[in-house]
């Protein structure tokens, strides 16, 4: 059986090589989710201190679900789950790229590409308005759905509000400016260290292998790692207070809680 | 001038071969491509500006921390995803100027 055109079978037309690297990191944070598991359900916390990856993710989570209390309110407690998966996602699509982990759509014999050299690696998914598009619109859905949720058939006023159908074109701003944002970070990154590399293998190319450890290091540096990390920290912060803007404000939220009408406290201001 | 306007309305996409080894359209058509690089070099002006505001939200991040030393870690945070929120536009650019270069 020819393995080499069963990646590029037209499901959509063709599969773009970003595909894999998303399976991958989905795969990661699916096999990190299995081994946790497995690890903590031997633990118990009346009995001794947590060790090694327990530990840091109760750090973690302790970390998350206090950002986004912070942000959305105590309503939203259980939300946490999302965003750190999201976190992770972005976060690792930008990361996996750096290891050598080969491509497996480019390693058939007819690729068409003239420099599939130096294509030959994972690519970050989002370099593909697919896929920043994608958790866009997850963001956007469930942005829909919790307004629905707490104003029922209000939701249907925010278009006839002080100015009638302008919500209609306000709605939609999230969506694009979330995704183009990711885009457009991570496709000028993959732009610019491109154009070095393409530079490298023009100019010195045996010397590539000397060239390639010494400059290379800081663009991955600037442009996956701390720019993976500040968009992901930005898609998630403006994911929750888009998604906050259809519940009640914290304040309302600690309002029902509160203890102000209790009869021991009938003379507390 | 308006020579130029003229040619640049004609050539939205590129013309067929034959059409192109008359030499009016050929140089039509490049004048209309040269358009292309003077607008992105417009978009310099724009970066100018972004620049600024990047530096005007540092400058208040960095007052604010200097009035209230114990805020520094919540500061650093809001400072750093308002730098994002601002660069933005200066992706926006640079996605158009790439738009403009490689697809149009």
């Amino acid at each position: 059986m020819n393995m080499d055109n069963i990646l590029r079978t037209d499901f959509f037309n063709v599969l773009p090589p970003e595909f894999i690297t998303s399976m991958i990191v989905m795969l990661i944070i699916i096999v990190l989710s299995f081994v946790i598991y497995h690890k903590q359900k031997h633990y118990d916390p009346l009995k001794d201190s947590p060790k090694g990856i327990v530990n840091v993710t109760e750090k973690g989570i302790e970390i998350f679900d206090n950002y986004v209390t912070g942000n959305m309110g105590p309503d939203f407690s259980n939300f946490g789950g999302y965003i750190m998966v999201l976190g992770m996602y972005i976060f690792f699509g930008f990361l996996v790229g750096m290891t050598g982990f080969p491509n497996f759509i480019y390693l058939g014999e007819d690729s068409l590409m003239n420099n599939s050299h130096l294509f030959s690696g994972l690519s970050n998914p989002f370099t593909n308005i697919a896929f920043p598009l994608d958790i866009a619109i997850l963001t956007f859905a469930i942005t829909q759905a919790i307004a629905v949720k707490y104003s029922h058939w209000g939701y249907f006023k925010q278009f006839i509000a002080p100015i009638p159908f302008i919500n209609l074109i306000e709605m939609w701003a999230p969506l694009i400016s979330l995704s183009l944002r990711l885009f457009g970070n991570a496709f000028a990154g993959f732009c610019l260290s491109t154009i070095v590399y393409q530079a490298i293998d023009g100019i010195a190319g045996g010397w590539g292998l000397v060239l390639v450890p010494g400059v290379m290091p800081f663009f991955h540096a600037y442009f996956d790692v701390f720019s993976g990390f500040i968009q992901a920290l930005i898609f998630v912060t403006l994911s929750m207070m888009d998604i906050a803007q259809g519940a009640p404000s914290i304040e309302q939220q600690m309002e029902k809680v509160s203890l102000k009408n209790h009869p021991q406290n009938r003379n507390v201001a | 001038m308006s020579n130029l306007l003229g040619n640049l309305l004609l050539l939205a996409e590129k013309p067929s071969d034959e059409v192109l080894k008359d030499t009016a359209y050929w140089v039509a058509y490049w004048q209309a491509q040269g358009m292309k690089y003077v607008g992105i070099g417009l978009m310099l002006f724009t970066m100018a500006l972004v620049s600024l505001g990047e530096g005007l939200v540092c400058m208040k991040g960095v007052e604010g921390v200097a009035k209230n030393p114990e805020a520094d870690g919540k500061i650093r945070t809001t400072m750093i995803i308002g730098t994002g929120l601002v660069e933005t536009c200066a992706i926006y650019t640079l996605v158009l100027a790439i738009l403009l270069i490689f697809v149009v």
